[in-house]
Order: structure tokens, then sequence, then C-alpha cells
């Protein structure tokens, strides 16, 4: 039923108009605007109406993009003319003519649309793509440098809120329990309802699906009271916990696949600061085993022992001390260092101290013990070690003898409870460079109030700049302190030595102070 | 405070059949595998008879230094090359008495 009307463009010059409409790619001209040029010249050879309705998925359903013309005639045929467009957008061209063959010049305007359309839905999935990249990048950042998982834990929902979802709730699955970890709210107000067991949003979140979820779930889980998106966590094949996004609506495709990327950083960060934390348990583990269980309580003698590892937390120094009571009286302290820092000088470090007291409990002179542990290390180690012993045994008068045993060790020093300091000890040669060890003893006698102060190099050796601690330093720092009681003076130097410089300590810090704390046998007859 | 991190630097002289390793600058952690390494090829290295470490420029010596100066006596020694060290500042020489080993290192 074809009729020409003689009003109407012809279908060449209609055709030829919507090729010649510009384009709208960047032009910043709207698709709306272009298609609305496009429905004009479609009118003009039909002499009715036409619109154009696409469905942009973006949750409002099918919308008119433009329309033209009016419907007058009575007689009038609908032609619909689909969009060529990717799903999840779609959309038509309604035409209604007069009988009109319009089949080519639909489907060149429907295709022009479409083209617009085409691009504009790239365009924004293009920019959408580099926000979310740059807003994961930012998240990788933050994560990458957080190694307390406390604080790992806090910042994981917070990352999420607002960007991904208006509240979050991240859990830890502690086999077999799951426990709220950290929660974010847009309404900040609100994340003390979320982890409150009396409120009901706090009743939902720790409800039995939802932890039940937490245990099984291998991919993203919908939820609906309240509505929530759950992203389990997993890193090298375990378990590590979910998140829980609330939601608007439905979740969208790519909400959830970015969510799963925050996800994935997310159990990346908890992993490496659970590992570090480990680390640092072992490490600490490794060095207590180092130390004397307990300061042990020597009658008449007091000890203060202070010691700061190198490394903050996550290194085992080469550092170890030791105080053995003798069955007569009087105890053997030792201050070794064996050379280097880490597991493998720590490991020395342990067969040192086992040995050493093994030798002790034999009953064994000091000298014979040196050379004993001087052919173990030979045998066993490319380290050295050095050491320093003071025998202390109570002597006349209310005095302690000390005898002063050196193997590569720096001289103690001999504090006067009047503030006068002096070395003591012979130079030695350290354990476990050459066959025979060299150490001749020095005794000295410590009156009531005096101590005598063992220290690693690490106090001489701490530097600011080009500059040393020093040895002049410690006698200065140790004439000050001469006053005080053993523990005192053993924490009073290890503080000066650290405020020394800024930096944190390249090597271990150890100092034993043990004094005199007995009365001078002259006050006691005068009681 | 935060001066040009001082990095061990050496540099080799003969002097009859000995060698003489000019050693500058710290021996420590860091640097002491290397110092080590300088050490023993220039008793490898050179076909001398002896190999002399020169301290006088080296301002700092910890522990691993120290090892490293014992480890290349031990492997020079086992060559049939001997080693000492010469010039050490105050302050290594007084490192190096406190661990006994002045005596057998100079």
């Amino acid at each position: 039923m074809s009729s020409e009307i003689s009003t109407a463009t012809s279908q060449d010059a209609v055709l030829a108009e919507i090729l010649a409409l510009p384009a709208p790619h960047g032009t910043g001209r709207s698709v709306q605007n272009f298609a609305a040029d496009v429905l004009d010249a479609v009118v003009r050879r039909t002499g009715r109406s036409a619109s154009a309705v696409v469905d942009r998925d973006d949750g409002r359903g099918t919308a008119v993009l433009a329309t033209a013309g009016a419907d007058r005639g009575k007689t009038s045929t609908a032609l619909r003319v689909p969009l060529d467009l990717v799903a999840p957008w779609s959309g038509y061209l309604m035409l209604t003519t007069d009988g009109t063959h319009v089949d080519l010049i639909g489907a060149l305007a429907a295709q022009r649309i479409s083209t617009a359309l085409e691009y504009e839905r790239l365009r924004g999935a293009d920019l959408r793509r580099q926000a979310w990249m740059s807003y994961l990048v930012e998240v990788g950042n933050l994560l990458a440098h957080s190694l307390d998982t406390t604080l790992t834990e806090a910042l994981i929902p917070r990352l999420i809120v607002p960007r991904l979802a208006p509240w979050c709730v991240l859990y830890i699955h502690d086999d077999p329990s799951v426990r709220i970890a950290a929660a974010a709210h847009v309404d900040e107000a609100m994340v003390v309802n979320m982890l409150s067991d009396q409120h009901f949003f706090g009743v939902r979140l720790q409800a039995d699906d939802i932890r039940a979820a937490v245990r099984e779930s291998a991919g993203p889980a919908v939820f609906d009271g309240p509505p929530a998106l759950m992203i389990p966590l997993r890193s090298h094949g375990q378990r590590i916990g979910a998140l829980l996004l609330g939601r608007h609506g439905t979740a969208e495709p790519e909400t959830v696949s970015i969510a799963e990327e925050v996800g994935r950083r997310a159990a990346t960060a908890l992993d490496n600061a659970r590992v570090h934390a480990e680390r640092q348990h072992v490490a600490r583990t490794l060095q207590e085993a180092l130390l004397p269980a307990e300061p042990s309580q020597i009658e008449g003698v007091g000890i203060g022992a202070a010691y700061l590892p190198a490394g903050w937390q996550t290194q085992v120094g080469g550092d170890m001390y030791d105080i053995i009571p003798l069955p007569e009286g009087g105890c053997l302290a030792v201050l070794g260092d064996v050379a280097g820092k880490g597991v493998q000088a720590a490991a020395v470090t342990g067969i040192v101290r086992v040995v050493l007291r093994l030798l002790i409990a034999d009953g064994k002179p000091v000298t014979q013990i040196f050379q004993q542990l001087n052919d173990l290390i030979l045998s066993q180690s490319q380290r050295y070690c050095t050491m320093a012993v003071a025998e202390i045994r109570p002597a006349r008068s209310g005095d302690l003898s000390a005898i002063v045993y050196l193997a590569g060790h720096e001289q103690p020093l001999v504090v006067r409870r009047d503030g006068a300091v002096a070395t003591a000890g012979n130079w030695g040669t350290a354990l476990g460079v050459r066959a025979h060890v060299h150490c001749v003893p020095e005794t000295v006698l410590l009156h009531p109030g005096d101590t005598l102060v063992m220290f690693t190099d690490g106090i001489t050796e701490r530097r600011a700049g080009k500059e040393f601690y020093g040895p002049d330093r410690v006698s200065r720092c140790a004439a000050q302190l001469a006053a005080h009681t053993a523990d005192v003076i053993a924490d009073g130097l290890v503080t000066a030595v650290l405020d020394f410089s800024d930096d944190a300590p390249q090597d271990d810090i150890t100092v034993v102070a043990l004094r005199n704390d007995g009365r001078a046998a002259a006050d006691a007859s005068i009681l | 405070m935060d001066e040009e991190v001082a990095v061990a630097t050496h540099a080799m002289r003969m002097a009859g059949d000995t060698c003489v390793v000019d050693l500058s600058g710290e021996i420590d952690m860091l640097s002491a595998d290397t110092v080590e390494k300088w050490l023993y090829d220039a008793g490898r290295g050179s076909g001398a008879a002896a190999v002399v470490a020169d301290l006088s420029a080296v301002d700092f010596l910890d522990s691993s230094g120290v090892r490293s100066l014992l480890r290349a006596k031990e492997a020079l020694d086992g060559d049939g090359i001997a080693f000492r060290v010469i010039k050490p500042n105050a302050m290594v020489e007084r490192i190096l008495h406190i661990l006994g080993l002045y005596d057998m290192l100079t």
C-alpha cells in the first residue's frame, strides 16, 4: 500500500540528510540532541512521529531518548526498529507512518543512533574503569603499608565505605569461630548499632546464616535482610574471612567484581600482617629463650639487666646474658655477644648459653669453660663470640669479690659509690677465632654501694652520624648513676645510649649491673 | 646528620713482593664480604708473597668487619701468603685489642 506524498521529502534526500548529521562524539553535543536531529529528518519523510527509547541499564528502566513530530493522521502504521546495542543496554525506534515505506530510513536512523549510544556506553565504561583502577591502586597502596593486624582489620571496611557500599563489615574466620573484626557505615553513628548484640542490625549481622556463609561460601553471595553482598576472603587457599557489603537494590556486576578485587587485596594484606605478627612472635620467643627466665635473687647482690634487641621486633640479636647462682653463695654473671645478627647468630647464642650452664654446673673453672666454648664454636661456626664473666663471691667486711674474665669483650666498669669509675679485667681472646684462648682473670673488690657494670659493644658503637657513643661517654654516664640501685644504673645507661641518636639501634644493646647491696661490716658492728 | 653513606673503598699497590691494599671507609656488615674478596684477590691475583691491609683510612670496623679480616687471613694463609694489617686508627686498634686479635693481625 505505497503512496507518494508530494509534500514529503524524497527518500534519498532524507537518507543524505541523516548521513550528513555530524556524530556527537567529542563535539560536546549530547546523544539526545543528535537523536532528535535524526528523528526530525525521519519525520520530514513520514510526516508523522518518531521516538527513540533506550534502557541504559542504569536502574531507571526504559526511557525516551528523543521524539519528533506528532501523530495527526488517523491511518498510521507503526514500525519498530531495534537499536543495535550491546547487552545489557537495549532500545528501539518507534516510527509511525502514513503507510510510506521507511524501512531503509528507519534502519539508517537506528544505526546512527545506535552508534552514538554505543560510543556513549564505551566512554562511560572507560571513565568508570579509570576511576575504579585508581581506587584499586589506592586501596593496594594503603594496604601494602599496613603490617599491624589490628590496624589492617580496622582499615579494610573504611576503604570500602562509601566508595563501594553504604556500610561494610569485616568478618574474620578464626576456625571454628567467626568474629566481626571491624565495621564501617556512611553514618558513623550506626557503627555502634552494627557492633551491638542488642540492636536488630547488630543481631542480624551476627546471624547464623551469615556466619555459615563466612565459613563456607566459595564465591560472592547475596543476602536480603539487610540487603548485602558477601565477598569471601582467601589467601593461599586459606579461608581468612569475608566482607559483607551493604547495597541499594541489586548488586551490579561491576560492583561485585570491584569488591572481589578489593577482597583479594584485603586478604593478602591480612595474611601479610599475620605472617609479620608470627615472625615477631618467633623472634620474641627465641630471644626470651636466650635470656634468663626471671632475674635471680642473689643475697647481698643487686642485679640490674637491661636488654634492647636491634632490628625492631622481628630480628633476633646475638647478645645473651645469664646470672647463675653459685652453691656456696654469690653468682656468675655472664654477658656474651655472638658476631652478627639474625637466626644464625641466635642459634650460636643458644648453644653457647646451654653449654655454658652445663659446664658451670659441672664446677669447671671459667678459664677452662672459655677454652671448651672456644673449641665448640671453632668447630661449629664461622662466627666468633665475645664474653665477659664476673664471678661474684662474698668476701670479708661486707665486700664482694668480683673476678672478671674477658674473652674478646669490652672491659666492665667498676663504679664506686662516690662516682669514681675505673675499668676492670684484662683483654682476652674472643671465642671461636684461635686454637688457644688467652685469658688472664682480674679480681676487684666491690665495697658496699659499688657496682660492676658489664655491657656489649652495642653501647660503645652506638652512633649519631659519624660520632660514636664510645667508652668515655659510658664512663661519664655510669659515674652520674653511681648512687642508684643496679636496675636504675642498667636502665639509665641504656636510656642515655638510646637518646644519643635518633636512629634505631643497629646492634643489640645489653647492660648487666651487679651492685654490692650489703652494708659495710663497720656499719653492722655499730648496731 | 644524614651525611653520605661511608662505604669501603680500596686501592692496591705493590711494594717489593708485598701487595699493599689501602682500605678506607667503614668495614661493617654491608661491606665485609666485599673487603674479604678484595684482600683475597689481592693475594691471588698479584702473585705477591704477602698481603698488607693499610687501615689508616678505615673509620670503623664492626664484628662483621673483623670476621672479614680473619677469613681473608685464613684463606691467604692456606695459599701460603702472609697477611697482616697496618696503621689502624685508635678506635680500630682498640677493637682489635679488645678481641685479643691485635697480635694475630698485625
